[in-house]
């Protein structure tokens, strides 16, 4: 063992509290990276596994009926591998003890084979019996929040009839990974099932027999699926088809994809920008560690060895540190991302998760860490080593001696002695004292970006729910109605309002840019369902002209005043070009919306309408739920306090958990950064701070001057923090934007007080202790004169 | 000086520590507001219905025959009296080859039998004068007692007899006659396709109006009963309303009406004037079945504003329930349920205070105050869960 490893194990023991603080930072911005990451491909390779095992579909259609002659054709197709026809059919839910309406997609299986796609995944139980045809399959989700069991009987209310049937197993499939009721945007899987039942039965309630509705292919890999879905709806056309589509627009995987894709940002930009805080002050920390030890660089440039020897064993002190920190990070990042896989993959009904730790992930964020400290101990040694010995050793004379601006502009008498050291110091190096601030800064700036999920979600709620949503139930039909059935529904006891709803599927096209989406009616001087302007004020929908979403207005390229073509994908299928009247705002999905009855003349199918928004007096509740249960008109019924509550608690959930982890690695990080900052200034002073206690300064004045000088830097950081985390919070959410949710930027006032409760908090525990090691100042040390 | 810094040091602290305790106290919630206000309250019943021609008036062919064809054209206006269509007696059937020959031959087997009745006649004359001469010579013979009584009697029998044959042989040529005639006839028509001018029976519009439907036109054969059209004066129309029976028990008559959405540009009046005693059963637009009781309105605004309006158009009824021209009033939307009652949220001097309200009726948009309200007083529309007693609030002005 050299003498200087010697060296070097004693430095790190004399160091330890603040290599244990470096080691954190490191480790949680490695933790976060990890964390994310494995979650992040955790969840990805698991959906990917499902959707191989469980064969998920390539291409989906739907269509108003065909006779299955009709799939075989789909099969002759080139490229197709398997077709399977299916019936499918929205439906209610009667569940004894639960008043509140539940809508339910029916979805057949045949039951003397496996189906070539879109296999179920059976939890508990067993598929429906070949010789059982009054047995049924439900989601797992719905199944657990209302505890049904195989063996239990539940009520589906298909085509105004209503039937008992039993459920033979508790299951899901890959189609349905995301379930979404029509009418919502979020999943509510307490009021929306998905039920598998046998093609016989469901095919002979719809009056189907023979028939089919609704289609999934599997595709050969290396097919064309372009080509496929024109063949398809070719085929399809005269049978009513809506349009084939590919997995992309697929519902359940379109909303799967989305939300890994914005994890995947969140995923990345949170450790990143973790981990360049981390870096930079990690860099900076190494800087002034290194440069306390100019003195020792000296004797030892002094005793003959090199400056790469010195740099070395610098280097290895500090890469000890890095990593130590970089496999704590990397064992606790990988803990948590796989118990916050466990998270998602129950949150998003996956039925199992596949467990994976990304190698080149954790390298790249271990070594820029290691890479970033030892950048900041080659530069320090380099500048320690190049100086002649002898004069490295002597303290580093006072760089300018001259009065502080404070005391020129007249304050000079406010400041005691103490706080004049302070400003001087301050204003002697304020490249130092800025970058302590900057990094300061940072520091609080990232423990903003915890809090601003959980402001910001709830200003969506409130924008969505209180000003732009209001109804208290919204129905849809099975087709569209004239205005008979409004005056049906105000009949209602207990219904106060009724406001009619249009909505019809299209495609918008811009240029060479499309969408597809839905083009809703809107009524003027509407009290349930308005649209809001970008301030948030209800806007009136003019009498011609379609408004936009603002962000499908950005994603098609047009602004009011342009023209889109506007094509129906029902009805009579026609093309027609619009001028964009306004633009709207939205936080949750995306769609094109137009004055109702300019809607209705638009479509030339008279005044219908597809749905409706009702105000209902609370009492009477229960009433109106079994009225519209009753009616076999209505196909789907929402309720959106119910609906608001569970988004709340299960996305709100989501994002909090990552949120969460999020603040505790800032918080370490913000902790770590001023813990050091206060020991270094310590160890950077001692000589000084030695010196005034053999003058005759008191312990608690000499703890005034350097806390004091913390304190200062501290509290000029702190204002720059919440704006830095004001920006970082904008920049992180642009980043999250998605067609389906934009999370607006809200920041409430009490975050900005957390943020700095959490420095403030910090700051203490660090004075706290550095306090402490001024007791240890070596006095006699001091005395002696350096030779 | 050390206690001034030192005061300072604390001021600075206090203030640094208020400003973070400010920051977590909850900020005010941002509300949406309305104030209380008088005005009208109009608690209303919207029901489609269609317009009704008073009296429809269907002309029908009264006997059967041939219609002529009908020249006036739906919309047309009719004075009562006008001749609708002309009815002419329906054509003979036409005879075939076989039926003409058949129809002579009937006419000689007629004449034949004519021929056979007067030989029958000549016949029975003869005996006729047989029995009488008989009678006579035996009469003749009683005088003088050289016959029985009984061969007198057979004489005088016989005779009488004899000449009721000869009558009843001569009315046999008689019907034998007039079966030729009928036999004639029938040939006689089979050759000839002749129209003979017969006459015609003029079917005439019963009042004055306009012909709202026409039922056939062109010229055919018709049955007694059939409809030809319908007239209907149509400056005098009513509205007729399908109302829910529940509705129906409310409405009485002479209860005002406005009638909306009819493609005019205002508001027309009426008043009820029937709701029939019987209900039917009829499938409602969302597959469910209801009873409907048909209620009868009549207009009350002056016909040059609803002249335009013709028969089996669809109006929009709006019956007025109630009517409070200045009442206590606020929005609906600012009222929720609290037990068996309703409250609002009132906003006193920046806070959201619960209270209870009594309610009275209902409009479309407003709702009556009975207590609870102060006019002039600010209530939260649209109260959510995030509203407590005693929050603070802030709205846009």
């Amino acid at each position: 063992m050299t003498a200087l490893d010697k060296k070097l194990l004693r430095d790190l023991w004399d160091i330890r509290s603040q290599a244990l603080a470096i080691a954190l930072v490191i480790a949680s911005g490695v933790a976060t990276s990890v964390m994310s990451l494995t979650a992040l491909d955790s969840l990805r390779v698991s959906r990917d596994t499902y959707y191989r095992e469980n064969r998920f579909p390539d291409v989906f259609a739907s269509l108003q009926r065909a006779p299955s002659s009709v799939a075989r054709r789909l099969a002759e197709i080139p490229g197709v591998d398997h077709v399977e026809a299916r019936v499918v059919s929205p439906a209610k839910i009667e569940l004894s003890g639960y008043e509140e309406p539940i809508i339910a997609a029916l979805v057949s299986v045949p039951v003397d084979r496996l189906p070539g796609v879109d296999r179920l995944f059976i939890r508990r139980g067993r598929p429906v019996d070949v010789g059982r045809l009054d047995q049924i399959v439900v989601s797992d989700a719905f199944a657990g929040i209302h505890g049904l069991s195989p063996g239990d009987r539940l009520g589906i209310i298909v085509n105004g009839r209503r039937r008992m049937l039993t459920i033979s197993g508790v299951g899901a499939s890959p189609e349905h990974i995301y379930q979404i009721a029509p009418g919502s945007v979020f999943p509510d899987f307490e009021a929306f099932a998905i039920v598998w039942m046998a093609r016989e039965t469901l095919a002979a309630a719809l009056d189907l027999e023979g028939s089919f509705n609704d289609v999934a292919l599997a595709v050969r890999p290396g097919a064309s699926v372009a080509e496929i879905l024109a063949q398809v709806d070719e085929i399809l056309a005269p049978y009513g088809g809506l349009g084939a589509y590919d997995r992309g627009n697929q519902l359940s995987h379109r909303y799967l994809s989305e939300e890994l894709r914005q994890l995947r940002q969140m995923a990345t930009m949170f450790p990143a920008i973790f981990l360049a805080v981390a870096t930079f002050l990690l860099n900076v920390v190494a800087n002034r560690l290194v440069g306390t030890q100019k003195e020792q660089i000296a004797v030892l440039k002094a005793f003959g060895y090199s400056t790469g020897a010195i740099g070395w064993h610098y280097l290895k002190i500090v890469l000890a540190i890095a990593v130590l920190g970089i496999l704590a990070g990397t064992a606790l990042g990988a803990q948590l991302g796989k118990e916050l896989g466990e998270l998602y993959m129950r949150f998003y009904k996956l039925p199992y998760l596949v467990l994976v730790i990304s190698g080149p992930m954790v390298l790249t964020a271990g070594g820029l860490s290691a890479l970033a400290v030892a950048l900041g101990t080659a530069m320090a040694v380099r500048r320690a080593a190049l100086m002649a010995p002898a004069e490295a050793m002597r303290p580093e004379p006072p760089a300018r001696y001259r009065t502080t601006v404070l005391e020129r502009l007249g304050f000079g008498a406010w400041l005691s002695p103490a706080s004049r050291m302070i400003a001087r110091d301050l204003e002697r190096r304020p490249a130092k004292t800025a970058l302590s601030i900057v990094g300061v800064a940072l520091a609080g700036g990232i423990l903003m970006m915890g809090t601003i999920f959980d402001d910001s979600f709830a200003a969506l709620v409130e924008i969505e729910f209180r000003l732009a949503q209001r109804d208290d139930i919204a129905v849809t039909f099975v087709e569209p109605r004239g205005i008979e059935v409004l005056s049906e529904l105000r009949h209602l006891p207990g219904v106060l309002r009724v406001e009619p709803l249009r909505a019809v599927p299209v495609r918008l096209r811009a240029g060479h840019r499309s969408y597809r989406t839905q083009l809703e009616g809107v009524n003027p001087a509407a009290e349930l369902r308005r649209l809001l302007d970008h301030r948030h004020r209800p806007l009136d929908p003019p009498a011609t002209g379609v408004m936009l979403d603002d962000f499908l207005g950005g994603y098609l390229g047009v602004r009011p005043g342009d023209t889109i073509t506007v094509e129906e994908l029902t009805g009579r299928r026609r093309t027609r070009t619009v001028a964009v009247a306004a633009l709207v705002r939205r936080y949750l999905g995306v769609g094109a919306y137009m004055e109702i009855s300019a809607l209705n003349r638009h479509l030339g199918e008279g005044i219908v309408f597809s749905g409706a928004a009702l105000a209902v007096d609370a009492r009477e509740k229960d009433a109106v739920y079994a009225a519209l249960r009753s009616r076999p008109g209505v196909a789907g019924v929402v309720v959106r306090d119910a609906a608001v509550a569970r988004v709340r608690e299960t996305m709100g959930n989501n994002m909090i958990v990552f949120a969460i982890f999020a603040s505790l690695f800032a918080a370490t990080i913000a902790f770590g950064v001023v813990y050091n900052y206060a020991r270094i200034s310590l160890a950077e002073r001692s000589r000084e701070l030695a010196s005034l206690r053999v003058l005759g300064f008191t312990r608690r004045e000499i703890s005034a001057i350097l806390l004091g000088e913390l304190g200062v830097v501290v509290l000029a950081a702190i204002p720059l923090a919440l704006v830095i985390g004001r920006a970082l919070c904008a920049v992180m959410m642009v980043g999250l934007q998605t067609d389906i949710v934009r999370i607006p930027v809200v920041v409430d006032r009490d975050s900005y007080a957390y943020a700095t409760a959490i420095i403030l908090a910090s700051t203490a525990l660090s004075a706290l202790v550095a306090r402490r090691r001024l007791h240890e100042l070596d006095l006699i040390g001091v005395l002696k004169t350096r030779e | 000086m050390k206690k001034k810094r030192r005061i300072a040091r604390w001021i600075a602290l206090a203030v640094l520590a208020a400003g973070v305790g400010y920051s977590f106290y909850p900020q005010a919630v941002t509300i949406e507001v309305v104030r209380v206000d008088r005005g009208a309250v109009r608690s209303a019943l919207e029901e489609a219905g269609r317009t009704r021609v008073r009296n429809r008036h269907v002309v029908t062919a009264p006997v059967a025959g041939t219609a002529g064809r009908i020249a006036l054209e739906v919309g047309d206006t009719v004075v009562a009296g006008q001749t609708i269509v002309t009815l002419t007696p329906p054509m003979a059937l036409p005879l075939d080859a076989r039926q003409t020959e058949e129809a002579g031959a009937r006419v000689a087997a007629a004449r034949a039998a004519l021929a056979v009745a007067g030989e029958e006649l000549a016949a029975s004359v003869v005996a006729a004068e047989l029995a009488a001469a008989q009678r006579a010579r035996l009469e003749a013979l009683a005088a003088h007692e050289q016959v029985a009584a009984e061969a007198v009697q057979t004489a005088v029998g016989a005779a009488l007899q004899g000449a009721a044959r000869q009558r009843a042989a001569a009315f046999a040529v008689e019907v034998a006659r007039q079966e030729v005639a009928a036999a004639e006839a029938a040939a006689r028509w089979s050759s000839e396709r002749v129209r003979r001018n017969t006459t015609v029976l003029e079917v005439r519009s019963p009042v004055a109006g306009r012909v709202l439907a026409r039922f056939r036109q062109s010229a055919a054969p018709i049955q007694a009963g059939e409809p030809l059209v319908e007239i209907g004066d149509t400056a005098d129309l009513e509205v007729v309303v399908d109302l829910l029976s529940a509705d129906a028990v409310v409405v009485f008559p002479g209860m005002p009406v406005r009638l909306l959405r009819w493609g005019g540009g205002e508001v027309l009046d009426a008043r009820v004037r029937l709701i029939e005693p019987a209900g039917h059963t009829r499938l409602s637009a969302l597959g469910v079945e209801e009873q409907r009781v048909p209620v009868v309105l009549d207009f009350t605004s002056p016909l040059s504003q609803y002249e335009r309006l013709g028969d089996s158009f669809r109006v929009e009824a709006n019956f007025t329930l109630w009517e409070g021209p200045d009442v206590l009033r606020v929005t609906d939307s600012a009222l929720f349920r609290r037990g068996d009652g309703w409250a609002a949220f009132v906003v006193e001097e920046g806070r959201a205070r619960a209270r209870a309200v009594g309610v009275g009726h209902r409009g479309e948009r407003f709702v009556e105050i009975l207590d609870g309200l102060r006019e002039g007083e600010l209530v939260i529309v649209h109260p959510d869960d995030r509203i407590a007693e005693g929050a603070r609030v802030t709205w846009a002005p």
